[in-house]
């Protein structure tokens, strides 16, 4: 989930190219849309940006937190905001895992293995 | 503005550009001309500090950066990826840039924006850099003063 295509369009490009088994790729220009998504579609990780008009990650996750769906949704967030502040406070709110842009592809890679419990050679 | 800050500035624009976009740049050899209607962006911040970042980058340099970004060839970009690669470049340095000299407090990035200032207001701090395909400026303004 992130507002900007283009960045969307490279998040996907490095999950092909990790070797990281992905059948389907859902996508998202905010949380609004991302919990509709997540209404239809039930799936394996969220990677989520923070900073996006109509609905920020941020209040994703509080909706997310609500409705209790974060316990057995891991999100990991992927943001050029990596303050510590702003770190605690997404993880606080549940977010399991935290990407910061800039990143290296391995680092995506191995922050989603991390979380999710797997290690693809 | 300290050196430390025009330091940190420098480090996240080198950082942003090899590490998303596979880009090295060096500092321009004198003074910098783009040409009119070079793709521009602009980023505000909140918090302590508070101010903005705007770059401008040659055409050519936008879409050699575009196509390295998106792994397509350089006569593939769109107009639109373009304008929206060089928005998410100044939204990334930008957030690196505030995230290296303040990590203690909330700073909240407003999205990147278009913008087509013909040159940095008084008082920013710019740096002008050149990329294989042309130039790059960025310039970062303080609103509240030095940290």
């Amino acid at each position: 989930m992130d507002d900007s295509a283009v960045m969307r369009a490279f998040i996907r490009r490095v999950l092909e190219m990790s070797g990281l088994e992905t059948s389907l790729c859902l996508e998202a220009a905010h949380g609004g849309e991302a919990l509709q998504v997540l209404d239809k579609h039930w799936v394996d990780v969220v990677l989520s940006d923070i900073n996006m008009p109509v609905m920020s990650g941020e209040e994703m996750m509080r909706r997310l937190h609500a409705s209790s769906l974060l316990e057995s949704l891991p999100v990991i967030v992927v943001s050029t905001d990596s303050t510590e502040a702003r770190m605690r406070q997404m993880i606080e709110l549940g977010a399991r895992g935290y990407v910061k842009k800039p990143f290296h592809p391995e680092e995506l890679r191995a922050e989603i293995e991390r979380v999710l419990g797997v290690k693809h050679e | 503005m300290n050196d430390a800050v025009r330091q940190a500035l420098d480090a996240s624009i080198e950082n942003v550009l090899a590490t998303m976009f596979f880009a090295d740049a060096v500092p321009a050899d004198g003074e910098l001309e783009l040409p009119p209607g070079s793709p521009a962006a602009r980023v505000e911040f909140y918090g302590h500090p508070s101010g903005s970042l705007a770059l401008r980058i040659a055409p050519d340099a936008a879409r050699e950066i575009t196509a390295a970004f998106l792994g397509i060839e350089e006569t593939e970009a769109s107009e639109e990826q373009i304008g929206e690669t060089v928005r998410e470049l100044a939204n990334m340095i930008c957030g690196s840039f505030v995230s290296s000299v303040e990590s203690q407090t909330l700073i909240q990035l407003d999205a990147p924006t278009i913008h087509a200032e013909p040159a940095p207001p008084g008082g920013a701090c710019l740096r002008q850099l050149q990329l294989d395909s042309g130039g790059l400026e960025v310039w970062l303004e303080w609103k509240g003063g030095e940290i």
